[in-house]
Formats: C-alpha cells, sequence, structure tokens
C-alpha cells in the first residue's frame, strides 16, 4: 500500500475514529463524573442562563473583549480561520464528494487561500505573544508550543501544496499527515476545548446566572 | 494543627484530591489555554507590579501541578503551595467573569485548600474562629447567655430613643429572622440596635435567634466543607425551627455566599425560608416607602459604593445597593470598574482574620481599591460588608485616602426620618 | 496481373492510410480540458489529459469512460465516438448543474462537469493505486500542475 492510501484510507479512518470516539468519551466521561460530583449543575440547570453565557462569548460580546480588542479580534479571526478553512475548502469538498458523494458549499479558492495565510500569521500573532508577555509565558509549558505547531503545521503543508512549493507529492503526503495528527491530539490536549467550552461557559453561566449575575 | 503541617500525609493528600476532584475542576485544568487574559483582572496582579506570578492562570496550573505529583509532594512544596492559596487569592471570582471558558479559579484555590487542610496546614486565627464557631455557635465564642444580655441591653438603648422598638427574640412565625456577624455582638454592638430600628420604623414582623445567630461562616475559606456544614445547618435549624419566610444577613458579605448559595448544596436541599441580604430588604423598604431618609445630612460628602464581592458579583445584589444610596447621597460618584466588575478590596477570602505577614499582603493587595477609591474623590465609601469595612479602614490609613467607610445602617441611623410620634416623649407608651 | 496487384497494394494502402488519418483524428494524444464556457472562473489550470495513453498503454475500453445512459444502460456505440461528433465531449451533458438531459428519452446527467471529471478520473486512479498497480494522480497538484501550466 502507498503512503498515500495508508494516509488516506487506514490512518483517516484512525485519525476520525479517535477524533470522535475520544471526544465522545469525554463528553461521557463528564457526564459520569459531574452527575456523582458536580450535582449543583443540575440543580440549578437553566437554559436560559447556559445560552446567554455561551452567546456572549462566541460573539465578543463581553468586558474582555472590549479590554482586549487585539487579542480578541486576532482570537477571532484565528479560530473562524481554523474551522472554516478546512471545511469549506474546495479540495476537501471533491474529496468529501469523492468518498462519499456528500458535497455542500465551498469558498473560492482565493478566499480560502488567505484565509489559510491569516490562520498561520495569526497562530504565529499567540506564539510570539508567549514568547514576549511574561504574564503569558509564565503559564506557559512545552506543551503549549507543540500543540501550536501542530494547530498550524496542516495549514502551512496545506498552503505549500496549493502553491505546489517544493515537493508537491511529499508536501501533500505530509499536509494529510498533520491534520490527522491534530485530530488525533484534540481529545487528550487543551485543544479540546473546541468542545469543552462549551460545557465550561454552559456551567460557569449557570452558577453566575443562579445568583443573577452575568459571568461576561 | 496551625501553621506548620506536621508530618506530610501522601496518603491522605492523595484522597482528598481524588474526593475533591470534580468533573468541573477537571475539566478546567484540562482546557486553560494558557492564554493570559485573566492576568490584569486580579487585584493581585496589579498590586505587586503585575508580577506573573500573581496571575490566576498560574495558580491554578500550580495546584494542577501538585495534584499531578501528588507522591513527590513534600513539606516544603505544601509551604510554598500554601503561600498561594491563602496568601495570593482572595477567591472573589473575579477573574472567571473575564476568562473566555469561564474557568472559576476561585473553586480551585479552594479545593487547594482543602488540600492543605487535609495536612492540617490553615492559618491558625482561620482554624481557631471554626473550632470556636462548632464548640460554642458562634465564631468569637460568646456564650448565649452573653448573647441574650447584648440583645437587651441593645434593646435598651434604642428605646431610650424609640420607646416603642424592641428586639424580639426567638418569636416563632415572624415574616424574617435577623442573622449577623458575631463581631457585632463582640466589638460593634450598636450594628444591631441600628438594624433594629430600621426593622422598627419600617414595621417589620421580625425576630432574632438565641441559636444559629452567627451567620458567618471561615470554614467555607478554609476548603473545610463538612465544618462548613455544620455551621450553615446552625442558622438553617434556627431559621426553620422559628417558621420563618425570610432569613436576612446583616450586612456582610460571605455570610449572604455561604447561607444562599453554597449552604443549600453543602446540605443537599434547598432551606424552607429565603435569604435576603440586608442591602435588598433596605432597597425594598425604601422603594415602598416604609423607611425615609434624610438626603440632606450626606449633602456635603462626596460618597462612593464599595460592591463587596459576595454581594455584588457571587450574591447578585449589586443593583439594590446603589438604589440605596440614590435616597441617601446627592453626591455619589462610581468606582470605575463597579458593581459585578469591581475589584475585590484584598479584604475577602478569610484574609482579615488572618493576621502576620498575610496582612501585609493584604495590605498591598489593596493598593487597587485604594486607587480607585481615590480616583472619585469620595469622603464616604459605603460598604455592606464587614471585611470591606475592615479592609477599607486599613486601606484609609494605609494609603492615606481621608476617608470614612460606613455601612449602611450606620448612614441610616443619622439619616433616618423618624416620625415625631415615635419618638421618646415624658410619658412611655406600651406597645405590644 | 502485377499492374492489378499493385493497384491493389496501393489502394490497400490508401485506405489504411485514410483510416489512420481518420483514427489519428478521432482520437488524439492529448487533450486540454478547458471547457472555458463552463468553467468561467476557474482558480486551478486546466487538466491536459493523456487521452492516447488510456487506450493505448492502460488498454481501456472507450465505453468504460464515453456513455450516455438510458434506462441507466450504456447506450453509447463506440462507432459513433468521433471527434465533433454530438455528445463526445463531457461537457456536452455535464454542465455547471446536474440534471441536463442530451435526448428527452436519455437519463438527466448526476453530476456537474467538475464532479464528472473528479469521478470518472480519481476513482479509477484510485482503484488501481490499491491494487499496486501503474496509476495517474490521485492528489490535486498532480494533474492540476501549476508550474506546468504557468510555462504554457
Amino acid at each position: 500500500m502507498s503512503l498515500y492510501e495508508l494516509l488516506r484510507g487506514p490512518l483517516l479512518w484512525v485519525a476520525f475514529g479517535v477524533f470522535f470516539g475520544g471526544m465522545a468519551l469525554r463528553v461521557v466521561l463528564f457526564f459520569q463524573l459531574s452527575m456523582q460530583k458536580d450535582k449543583p449543575i443540575y440543580r440549578f440547570f437553566s437554559w436560559k442562563w447556559l445560552w446567554l453565557s455561551i452567546f456572549h462569548w462566541v460573539i465578543p460580546l463581553n468586558e474582555t473583549a472590549k479590554k482586549n480588542p487585539v487579542v480578541t479580534l486576532v482570537g477571532f479571526v484565528f479560530h473562524i480561520c481554523l474551522i472554516v478553512t478546512p471545511l469549506f475548502l474546495v479540495a476537501h469538498g471533491v474529496l468529501w464528494y469523492e468518498s462519499w458523494e456528500i458535497s455542500w458549499w465551498s469558498l473560492p479558492e482565493s478566499v480560502t487561500d488567505y484565509m489559510t495565510l491569516i490562520a498561520i500569521g495569526s497562530g504565529l500573532f499567540f506564539g510570539i505573544r508567549r514568547m514576549v508577555s511574561p504574564h503569558v509565558r509564565i503559564v506557559t509549558t512545552a506543551a503549549d508550543y507543540l500543540l501550536l505547531v501542530v494547530t498550524l503545521a496542516p495549514f502551512v503543508t496545506g498552503y505549500l501544496a496549493y502553491h505546489q512549493y517544493f515537493d508537491y507529492q511529499t508536501i501533500i503526503l505530509l499536509h494529510m499527515f498533520f491534520g490527522e495528527l491534530m485530530l488525533v491530539v484534540i481529545p487528550f490536549t487543551k485543544l479540546s476545548h473546541f468542545l469543552m467550552f462549551f460545557f465550561s461557559r454552559a456551567v460557569t453561566g449557570m452558577e453566575f446566572g443562579r445568583r443573577n449575575a452575568p459571568s461576561w | 494543627m496551625g501553621d506548620k503541617a506536621a508530618n506530610f500525609n501522601p496518603d491522605v493528600f492523595k484522597k482528598t484530591a481524588e474526593e475533591k476532584s470534580n468533573a468541573r475542576l477537571k475539566m478546567w485544568l484540562e482546557i486553560c489555554a494558557h492564554c493570559g487574559l485573566c492576568a490584569d483582572t486580579c487585584h493581585f496582579y496589579l498590586a505587586n507590579e503585575r508580577d506573573p506570578k500573581m496571575m490566576p492562570a498560574y495558580k491554578a496550573k500550580k495546584v494542577l501541578e501538585t495534584i499531578n505529583k501528588k507522591n513527590k509532594f513534600d513539606e516544603d512544596r505544601l509551604d510554598d503551595f500554601y503561600e498561594t492559596i491563602y496568601g495570593e487569592c482572595t477567591m472573589c471570582r473575579r477573574c472567571t467573569m473575564f476568562c473566555p471558558f469561564g474557568i472559576d479559579v476561585a473553586s480551585i484555590i479552594s479545593m487547594a485548600r482543602s488540600l492543605s487542610a487535609s495536612q492540617g496546614k490553615v492559618p491558625k486565627e482561620l482554624l481557631k474562629a471554626v473550632e470556636g464557631h462548632l464548640e460554642s455557635g458562634n465564631q468569637m465564642s460568646i456564650t448565649e447567655e452573653e448573647w441574650v444580655d447584648t440583645l437587651e441591653w441593645m434593646e435598651e438603648e434604642l428605646q431610650e430613643e424609640l420607646p416603642g422598638a424592641t428586639i424580639p427574640i426567638d418569636k416563632k412565625g415572624a415574616d424574617f429572622l435577623y442573622v449577623v456577624n458575631a463581631r457585632e455582638p463582640k466589638f460593634y454592638p450598636m450594628d444591631i440596635s441600628q438594624a433594629a430600628m430600621v426593622f422598627y420604623l419600617a414595621g417589620a414582623d421580625w425576630t432574632m435567634s438565641r441559636k444559629g445567630w452567627d451567620v458567618t461562616n471561615l470554614a467555607m475559606f478554609m476548603g473545610d466543607i463538612a465544618g462548613a456544614t455544620k455551621i450553615a445547618k446552625m442558622v438553617r435549624d434556627a431559621a426553620e425551627e422559628l417558621e420563618v419566610k425570610r432569613v436576612v444577613v446583616t450586612e456582610c458579605g460571605h455570610a449572604l455566599r455561604s447561607l444562599q448559595f453554597e449552604s443549600p448544596i453543602w446540605l443537599g436541599r434547598d432551606h424552607q425560608f429565603e435569604v435576603v441580604h440586608s442591602v435588598s430588604l433596605f432597597a425594598e423598604y425604601l422603594r415602598e416607602g416604609r423607611i425615609k431618609l434624610d438626603k440632606s445630612v450626606f449633602a456635603n460628602e462626596r460618597c462612593t459604593y464599595q460592591d463587596p464581592c459576595n454581594v455584588s458579583r457571587n450574591g447578585g445584589c449589586a443593583q439594590d445597593g446603589r438604589e440605596i444610596v440614590k435616597y441617601l447621597c446627592e453626591d455619589f460618584v462610581e468606582m470605575e470598574p463597579h458593581g459585578e466588575y469591581n475589584y475585590c478590596c484584598g479584604g475577602g477570602g478569610g484574609f482579615i482574620p488572618m493576621a502576620g505577614a498575610f496582612k501585609e499582603r493584604r495590605l498591598k493587595s489593596g493598593k487597587v481599591k485604594a486607587e480607585q477609591i481615590k480616583a472619585t474623590g469620595a469622603t464616604i465609601c459605603i460598604t455592606p460588608c464587614h471585611n470591606c469595612y475592615d479592609q477599607l479602614r486599613d486601606l484609609s490609613k494605609e494609603y492615606e485616602l481621608g476617608i470614612k467607610v460606613l455601612s449602611f445602617k450606620e448612614m441610616f441611623e443619622e439619616a433616618l426620618i423618624i416620625p415625631e410620634e415615635l419618638k421618646a416623649k415624658e410619658d412611655d407608651e406600651d406597645e405590644e | 496481373m502485377r499492374r492489378g496487384r499493385f493497384l491493389v497494394l496501393m489502394m490497400i494502402l490508401g485506405i489504411a492510410t485514410f483510416l489512420c488519418t481518420v483514427n489519428l483524428d478521432a482520437q488524439p494524444d492529448d487533450i486540454l480540458l478547458d471547457d472555458s464556457e463552463v468553467f468561467t472562473s476557474r482558480s486551478r489550470p486546466a487538466v491536459e489529459f493523456p487521452h492516447l495513453r488510456h487506450f493505448d498503454d492502460a488498454g481501456i475500453e472507450c465505453s468504460e469512460c464515453h456513455h450516455r445512459f438510458k434506462d441507466g444502460e450504456n447506450i453509447v456505440d463506440e462507432g459513433e465516438l468521433e471527434e465533433g461528433s454530438a455528445g463526445i465531449k463531457c461537457s456536452s451533458c455535464h454542465k455547471s448543474e446536474a440534471g441536463f438531459r442530451l435526448e428527452p428519452d436519455l437519463d438527466p446527467t448526476k453530476r456537474t462537469l467538475q464532479q464528472a471529471y473528479h469521478r470518472m478520473c480519481m476513482s479509477c486512479h484510485r482503484q488501481l493505486k490499491k491494487e499496486n498497480k501503474t496509476a495517474g494522480s490521485v492528489t490535486c497538484g498532480g494533474c492540476h500542475p501549476k508550474k506546468k501550466a504557468d510555462q504554457a
């Protein structure tokens, strides 16, 4: 089996399996433990405060955004590019169609090309911020840098592949590998915040909410 | 017991860590992105020249490392850990409001305090107060006799001015039970008569209790949930025995937080009464016109309002305090930020009773509050919390703010408009 | 007699040459899949499709690719596959939207032109790759090479 087939076939399934299975397990374990030890969540459960809490942070409608406009802007742009680019990339759409005949909207390649650059640029911004801001540096661990690399690697290789810089056949294989690597590490690292963010915001929103105080 | 850990017991430590690790704590310690946005939300960080070691995420990280290394944890590390969790956090939860994930660092610190307590390492002043509270029913170890004497004495004092006023004790079925901080009978008995005066003028149906009258709960600050539960139960039992509809908490912050929001969790069920903070009750009286204030009394003063974390941010009463101020002050200036977003004064989390090096840190961390107050140009700083009250007085001295620190009750005593017919006359009239 | 034989030979040669020419016209070596009437805005270079190699080297039957479906059955007759004949190009039926019918009684198209190309090329290339046989490219840049197109 060629390396391409390995990465496109079995390893991709492994990556999807670990990613979806791992996140499902995270959620199950959260519910399991919380039902034993976090009873207040259920006792003071409130959809109202749950949504309010998520809403004020999914869009930058909070004091932190007002206080830190630059980090907020770069942060939002980073996250939007991070999620939207791979999902609505033309080339990925072709692969979805090839594999399962499913198709959805895609963005023009010139747009996704810029979005890739923005994702890389804003990721670098956060990397540099980590190095130069004393208060960020002190809480930074090796894992934080590694995860930033893992997050940006699919974008860097994707960009190189699209423009066919260097050896295209090698770059495309690296791109597939890093994409799968990122999926695999998500459930076991802080990257799991892509989902746990909603849980965390919900519980804190309800905890502040039952005191009639905002958490944003 | 006390400041020094006699022996480090890894088994107990491990067991406690296991017990206290709930789903939220685990999730928070895992997902913290180390973004650093919490740094300048913390008054310790700002007051200590932006020392990165003072930022909330760093303190949380320290706790995480401690839990992960539970087997290699020893006395030296415990000392370092102890300094952080007691000396660098008031559990005010301001950082939580600014954290994109809403990570509750206060509950992480609270868990860490439980861990520390499992090794017998707690500030001795807190421990002494809690032990006294569990034994005598109040943190100042006042006997029931002394307590009742104090109430009777205050009633007499009050009646000199308002002959009809009383301080009812154990009146079953009253509208509300008024519970206080043990420092009131011990050091500031006038607080009780001032409250009684407000209740009398408002025509309230109220009572005090012989037992379970001290609503403070310092065990909460030690991460001693078993102790905190017992203490909260004393108040709950007293209130439910007297079959009151409401329990009104004196102008004290952590007492409200512990009785209204934490104790229903510890005790496993909702109270059979409503818990109301004094500011909410006072605001209600003013709104309904049951008491009237003479605004001119403080006309020459500029007032500002210190939101106690546990009344505003963690108690949801930020607006009530402001409503009262409207009836009381001509010249009112808000601190920036204020309300739920207010900075902790530095006196929370058990800091006030803690002595020694903790006092220095408390005064240093209060720099942020001192500057906030200075910027308002206020001459009076109102605060409905005993801990804020003490801290602000200390800060006024330390940073030469030249302010008067007053509780609402103290201001009411001067500004309340007393109907002529209620004032003392030559011949006393009888009331029920 | 000799003269007659020569004539026959010449005729055979002539017919063969004619047939050869016709054959070459019908089956060009490389086809630039430009389709500018469908791909009005394009972000990748058009594919240079090595037509000859597909049946010469790979031995693929015409009707494995060329198709016209009626009730789910490919009714293409190899004889009609000549350059310029109706429906010989993919883009005769596969447009920017699916659902086109070449003739009223034929099945409508299921795929857009882009989907049709990708499907037709890549499914086969992948299958061969899986069987460890010589295969065409399966990656984007393999068929849409930037540099080559830039030079052209």
